[in-house]
């Protein structure tokens, strides 16, 4: 009888600490695909007409722009563009990586690095870091903390709620993408429970839906992180 | 399931991947920032540039065309103008022409009819003087002849 594991990891001990062998190599194949695309855009890049990676590159470009224009406005845009671009095309590639039927032992070699909760705590913590730290260049340090414990309210007891809102923004971020993933290989851990001359077909129909999946918590990931920096960042015009 | 170890090592918990996580990241951010956004943001300005001007040299184009097309049809206008002056003015002399050569025509048929009639008179004068002379002697001999052959 095959069992399905939730949360078990190919574990290496290190200076005291657990390493995931099996998500950094996920995360590295999705960086090195990520990278090699972009070299190869660097190469091949031309103001004439686009090829296909330069194609792809521009339209999350231009997407990522329009949103972070609407949302944070120009100032901030040389470095928030850039993040929201690597945030999508590196969450989509490292999602997509489920996607590939290579089987290592019991489960597949490369589960989506998005299925560990450090690969999105890391990126949550550090999109929180940097929108913080945001806030805080625009708004004073002062403020930022004024205003994120005010929110729209005013004083009140809604301050509780604005810090619970503050600490749920990244902690959700991180979940969200972790919970889609996740769910998504342990569905595939119990498609492979069928008999296999039956599990081909919901195999290839999750793994066709997971790409979907994927795609949409790319591109979600990476909104929340332009409209976070949209709200760290928005000064409160209203003075009576 | 293991139970244990689920327990002991709760998987919502983040451990030393983080940090190998987040440095695999921050390398992929470094170069996407460094090295795929400002080309591509440049590549972009270039590309709505190219555009623009093409876009402007359209304008222009069309601008010369319609500008061409007026100067034609202008041209076009005064040419039907001359063309019409002219004729008018052939018209005219083609006229002038006429009127002098009719009377000219009639001048000479006047001339003519009056040198005629003159010419006609004179010989008819001529004649009458001649039938004078014969008639009279003729009359005194037709009348002899009545009234001898009366007598007769």
């Amino acid at each position: 009888m095959t069992k399905v594991e939730v949360g078990h990891h190919e574990t290496a001990h290190l200076f005291g600490m657990d390493f995931h062998v099996d998500t950094i190599v996920a995360t590295l194949v999705a960086a090195v695909v990520v990278l090699g695309l972009a070299f190869y855009l660097r190469i091949r890049l031309t103001s004439g007409v686009p090829g296909g990676v330069q194609l792809f590159f521009e339209a999350v470009t231009v997407q990522m722009r329009a949103q972070v224009e609407s949302a944070v406005g120009l100032r901030l845009a040389p470095f928030v563009l850039p993040l929201a671009v690597t945030l999508f095309v590196f969450v989509l590639l490292s999602n997509w990586l489920s996607v590939l039927p290579v089987q290592y032992g019991a489960g597949e070699l490369i589960k989506p690095p998005a299925a560990d909760v450090n690969f999105t705590y890391a990126l949550a913590l550090f999109v929180f870091v940097c929108y913080q730290a945001a806030g805080m260049a625009r708004r004073g340090p002062i403020g930022h903390v004024k205003q994120l414990l005010k929110g729209h309210m005013g004083w009140g007891p809604m301050v509780l709620i604005n810090v619970i809102e503050e600490i749920a923004k990244p902690l959700s971020l991180a979940l969200r993408l972790f919970g889609n993933m996740f769910a998504g290989g342990v569905m595939i851990s119990v498609i492979a429970l069928l008999p296999a001359w039956l599990s081909w077909g919901p195999n290839a129909a999750w793994k066709l839906f997971d790409l979907f999946v994927g795609l949409i918590q790319a591109f979600i990931f990476a909104l929340l992180t332009v409209l976070y920096f949209g709200q760290a960042t928005a000064v409160d015009h209203e003075k009576h | 399931m293991r139970a244990e170890s689920l327990a002991a090592e709760n998987f919502l918990l983040p451990n030393g991947t983080f940090f190998v996580e987040l440095a695999i990241f921050l390398l992929v951010f470094a170069v996407i920032w460094l090295f795929v956004v400002p080309p591509i943001r440049e590549v972009l300005d270039q590309r709505e540039a190219r555009v623009t001007e093409a876009a402007d040299h359209r304008r222009q184009a069309r601008e010369a065309f319609a500008a061409a097309e007026d100067r034609y049809r202008s041209a076009l206008a005064r040419a039907h103008a001359d063309a019409a002056r002219l004729r008018e003015q052939a018209r005219n002399e083609g006229r002038a022409i006429l009127v002098a050569n009719r009377d000219h025509a009639r001048d000479r048929t006047d001339e003519m009819v009056a040198t005629a009639t003159a010419e006609l008179r004179t010989q008819a004068a001529a004649a009458a003087a001649r039938f004078d002379t014969r008639l009279d002697p003729l009359a005194h001999d037709l009348a002899d002849r009545v009234i001898g052959g009366g007598r007769r």
